[in-house]
This record gives C-alpha cells, structure tokens and sequence, in this order.
C-alpha cells in the first residue's frame, strides 16, 4: 500500500505536466481558428474601431506570451478568466453546467455497468446459445448505432407516441430517463462485450477446473472465481467510457436538450469564446486525471498481484 | 482381494472438434482398491488426465462428452448421477490435484482462502475462524513453513512447490477416499519434486486414501505405486502390480517404455526408443492401435485387424495384446541389443 500511495503522488506531479501541456495545445490551437472573437462579438455591422476596442478589452491585441501568462497566472490563482459571451466568471459557467453532465454520466455509467456486466456473463457462461447469439447481436447493434439516432427514436417512441416521458429538457425528475437510456445502452453493449470476451478467457483456465473440482457450484465457480478475475479489462473499459461521459455527451445532450458541459463547449467554440473552452478543456483534463488515478487505485483492490 | 473403491468399466470419452471426433478414452476399466496407489503411466495423449476428469464430471462440454461406460462409486456411477449430488462428492470423497501449480490456483484469493473454501463448501456449518484455523493445520501439515502468515498470501507470493503443497492441502482438506494426482511434480523443479512426493506421501499415510497417480514418469511408479495401469492411444494395454511390470512385463509398448528408460543400476550401452510417433486420436490405427510402432507385430494380420483384448495372461497381469506370451522372450532380444541383462537386472 506504501508502494501505491507513492505511485499516487508521483502520477499527480506527471499529471502537472500532463495539463501544462494541454493548457498550451488548447491554447494555441484556439489561436489558429479561422474567425475572430471580437468580429463575432461585435456584430457584423460594427465599425473597425469597435471592433478593436472588444479586442483591446479581451486582452486579444497583446503577444501571444503574454496572452498565455494571463490565462496560465489566473488559472493558477483559481481564475479561469471571464466569458466573453456573458460576461460571466468562467468558473461560474463551468459548474452550473456541472451537475447536469455529471448525473447523466453517472446514471448512464451505472446503468452500461450493471446490466453490461451481467449480460456479458450470462453471454459468456451460455456460450453459443440462443440467448449468448440475441445478448450479442444486440450489443454489436448497440455499439454501431449512432447515439443521436437511437435517442431520437427513443423520443419518437416513448414521448411523441406513447407519451410516457418528456422528450427534452431538465426541469421534470422523468427528464433524464431518456438521455440516460440512450447513453446507457451504448456503455452497455460495449461493456457487455468486454464482458463476455474477459470471462470466456478466464473460465478457461485451470483454476476454473480446480473450483469444480472442489465441489463449488457454478455460481461460485463464475462469480468468485470468473468474474473477479475477468474484471480488470471491463473496469479498464467502464472507467474510460465514464471519463468520456464527464467531458459531456455533445450529441445527447443537443438531441435532448439537456443542459451538460458538452453543450456549452460547442456552443462556446462556434462563438470564439476562448476564455470558456480554455477553462472547459483544462476543468475536463483535470478531472480525467483524477479519474485515472481513482481507476489505478481499484485495480489494485480488484488484482493483489498489480502493485505500483 | 477387498472389494474395489472405485471401479471404471468400458469408459469412453470424445471430443468434437472441426478436425473430427477425437477418440481420447476408449472402452477404459481398472479398479481402485483401498488404501493402494494406482499408477496411470503413458505418454501425452494417451487418455490419462481424460479418464480422471470423466470419473469427476469436469470433461468440458462441448466439445467433450461422455459416450459409454460407467464410474462405480460406494455402488453408485457417478456418470449418472445428478450434478448437485456429483459435486457434493467432489472435493469430498473425490480430492484432486493437478498438474501446473502456476495455474491452477485462483490468482486474485489468497492461497488460505481457496483453501478454506474447500473446507466450507463441504461443511455449511462451519465458521470463518475454524475454517481459517483447519486450513491453517492443513498447510503445516503438508510443510509450509509460517502457515499463518502464508495463508493470507496470494499464490504469486508462493514458490511453485509451496503452490502444490498447497493444493495437496486443499485436495486432502476433507479427508477424501480417493486421491487423484494428475501429473502433479510434472510442472516442478527436480530438487521439488522429491519434497512434494514426500508431502503426497504423507498426506495419503494421513488420510487413508487410494490414490490414483497419472504419470509419464515411470521412476516416479516404481517408486510410488502399488498397482500399474499403462495406458495408449485411449486404452488400457496392461494392467498388473509394480514389480511385474519391471520384472515381467506382458506388453510391447510397456517393454517399449522400459527399454527408453536410463537406468542407474545396470550398465546400458545405449536406450532402445519406441520407433514413430503417438497415434493420431481421429485416426486411430485399425486393430491395435500400437501396431504401427510395435516390434511383435512382425506384419501378423491379426494385429491389424482385430483390436487385442484385456485379458488374464497369469497372476492377475491383464494384457491387451494378441501375442503376450511372446513378450518375456523379445524382452532378451531387446536386452541383447542394448547390450546388457536387462530382464533379469530388476532388484
């Protein structure tokens, strides 16, 4: 455990650099986008000088080093800076969007886990059953479809036809069924294929032939002994589909009007607004770090012989 | 003779693969008695480890199957019975080691917990604490130095002979009638081997179980067993006790065996090896299956043609062979080729 709380400590001080880097790349990529921030502000009729007075108070007519000190010096004073849409703090923008994508990431993740996992080990215990061909041929058909697609069909069905649930938007608790859903069946399929894959290589193996051999049962023998086993490449693949989830689901959340980070990232590039997506990308790189730090930690938990 | 423990008769085991039907166990039969080591010897493939996994039920299927015979248990045939009573009896009466210690224990438990779970998937009743302390006594007693601390290790913390001694313990935990050992210091370092012999040993002494030894390795028989069975190409092909089997053995593949073993105690000139190779299972051989390699054949149709039965050929010795009584004079013929007294230098 001493060996893991080192390796803890020596990932966040890589991880440093790890968004030093990204901070740059976001950056100066934001620099080389065709369009210009103050134009887009001003409106099209405005005059030269308005224009290059919104670029003056953007701070967008220094060079570019210094332009880059100011964002880094606030950044690391715990100011993101100040939206140039809203005048709004940054920082602001970020966390009212926050909660919105977090729950929806951590509906969906909970929903692709649970039910992925099991669908993957009955698919794998009943290999090439009926029931193993339908899990499968519906996971691969999960994974290919579009997200948009399957929740646009979610809506045509459960809101426009039958009226169940609200099609977009936040504002009811049924809200987030639909998003959830739609999001949850793709980390699903794709679960329950690393699912099923994992556990067919480990009830392989011989320590399987020897929990038999000892008179356990099979729901002992796949649980204990399967799925504990199987278990590192699904948490690998749960933990990365969550990550992604965090950086908001653009799509989903357009489709259904749900009012993530994903959403205000888009919207935020197609306006140049800098300040925004140089905090967004930063926020969303930091929290995947932590994520992956989290992830190493259970790893441990799950595997004794992995120690850092 | 006591009434056999453990009796198998006419047992067949199959594997369907894309290549074919592969024949691994044909028509097999031998009886366990109490208290004795039965030693299974042939090369790989020759059915050894298939016939222990049938008598269990842990033949994978698909694509292996169970197609005739049956497995007389305390006069029950464990080919028949339900699954729920089968595993009952796993683990229980019926303990089993394995081959390759680096693989057959459950990576991700610690060696004390799979070792207390064989004790309590047996005794429902039975706490955490005194499934934890009987585990304990089990690994001192098969030699793990510290059991205590050991048994809250991981097998990759353990050395490969600390493994199997490991799951000696975990086979013996339930004081079985019958022991299989399935190749079981095949996988180990020399200088292991004989340590974790001596811990089987013990653990048979401890436990009063019959034992059923798998084996390529005939030192290992002469030492260890009671009673013989060798076995090629899925079959039975003699059966007898160990002294008759070195000192006069009635099958061409046995004498085969023996004549490709160094031996310390006579002078060899040179090891006569078995000409060719293990036969095909999807393609076994017509006749006898050990024909094309054999030094009797001499071409006799019969051997082609007919599959040799088991049969008395004197004192209990059974031989699968059309022409056993020609075996103890080829055994001279061979002996002279090698250059030494080889039939009569057994001790």
């Amino acid at each position: 455990m001493k060996g893991t709380a080192a390796h803890i400590v020596r990932t966040l001080l890589l991880s440093l650099v790890t968004l030093f880097g990204v901070s740059v790349l976001i950056f100066l990529m934001l620099r080389v986008l065709p369009g210009d921030p103050a134009r887009v502000l001003a409106g099209l009729d405005a005059s030269a000088e308005q224009v290059d007075r919104i670029r003056a108070e953007l701070g967008l007519d220094e060079p570019l080093l210094s332009q880059y000190w100011a964002f880094i010096s606030g950044v690391l004073q715990g100011d993101l800076g100040v939206s140039a849409r809203t005048s709004r703090p940054v920082a602001l923008e970020i966390f009212a969007r926050m909660p919105a994508t977090l729950t929806l990431a951590v509906v969906a993740t909970v929903i692709g886990s649970v039910v992925g996992v099991a669908a993957g080990v009955v698919a794998a215990v009943r290999r090439n059953s009926v029931v193993d061909h339908v899990i499968s041929s519906v996971a691969m058909m999960g994974v290919s479809m579009p997200v948009y697609w399957l929740g646009l069909l979610l809506i045509l069905l459960f809101a426009v036809t039958l009226g169940w649930l609200p099609a977009a938007g936040s504002d009811e608790p049924l809200s987030i069924v639909l998003p959830a859903a739609t999001l949850g069946a793709f980390s699903t399929a794709l679960v329950s294929r690393m699912t099923r894959a994992s556990m067919l290589e480990v009830l392989g193996q011989d320590f399987i032939r020897t929990a038999q051999a000892k008179g356990a049962p099979p729901r002992t023998v796949i649980i204990r002994h399967g799925l504990r086993n199987a278990f590192i490449p699904i948490l690998t693949v749960i933990s990365l589909q969550f990550g992604a989830l965090l950086g908001g689901a653009v799509l989903t959340e357009t489709v259904f009007g749900w009012p993530g980070i994903g959403r205000l990232l888009v919207d935020s590039i197609a306006a140049r607004d800098f300040a925004v997506v140089q905090g967004l990308v930063l926020v969303y790189a930091l929290l995947f770090v932590l994520l992956n730090v989290f992830v190493d930690v259970l790893y441990v938990v799950v595997d004794p012989r992995i120690r850092y | 003779m006591t009434d056999a423990l453990l009796s198998i008769r006419g047992l067949t085991t199959e594997f369907v693969t894309p290549a074919g039907v592969v024949k691994a166990v044909t028509d097999v039969g031998w009886d366990l008695f109490p208290g004795e080591t039965l030693g299974v010897v042939g090369e790989s493939g020759s059915g050894k480890t298939v016939t222990a996994m049938s008598i269990l039920g842990l033949v994978p299927c698909p694509p292996g199957r169970v197609v005739a015979g049956e497995v007389l248990f305390e006069g029950r045939d464990l080919l028949r019975l339900p699954e729920k009573l089968l595993r009952q009896l796993r683990g229980r009466d019926i303990g089993m080691i394995f081959q390759d210690p680096m693989t057959s224990l459950n990576p991700v438990l610690t060696v004390g917990d799979q070792i207390a779970e064989a004790l309590r998937l047996h005794d429902r009743g039975m706490s955490r604490d005194a499934a934890r302390s009987r585990a304990v006594e089990l690994l001192a007693s098969v030699g793990v130095p510290h059991p205590e601390a050991r048994y809250d290790q991981y097998p990759h913390e353990h050395s490969g002979g600390m493994r199997q001694r490991a799951m000696i313990a975990m086979a013996i935990a339930n004081d079985p009638k019958v022991l299989i050992a399935d190749e079981p210091t095949t996988a180990l370092d020399v200088t292991i081997q004989a340590q974790v012999l001596d811990v089987l040993r013990t653990a048979q002494e401890q436990t009063g179980a019959a034992t059923v030894l798998i084996t390529h390795d005939l030192a290992l028989i002469a030492e260890n067993a009671d009673r013989v069975v060798v076995m090629y190409g899925g079959r039975v092909v003699e059966v007898a006790d160990v002294f008759a089997i070195f000192a006069s053995c009635r099958h061409p593949y046995t004498l085969g065996l023996l004549s490709s073993l160094p031996r310390l105690d006579v002078d060899l000139e040179q090891l006569e090896p078995i000409p060719g190779s293990p036969p095909d299972l999807i393609d076994l051989p017509t006749g006898c299956s050990f024909h094309p390699r054999c030094r009797l054949a001499k071409g006799r149709e019969i051997c082609r043609t007919e599959v040799p039965p088991l049969r008395d050929v004197g004192g209990g010795q059974l031989s699968a062979c059309h022409f056993a009584d020609e075996v103890p004079a080829e055994r001279a013929v061979v002996a002279g080729e090698m250059g030494t007294r080889l039939g009569t230098a057994t001790s």
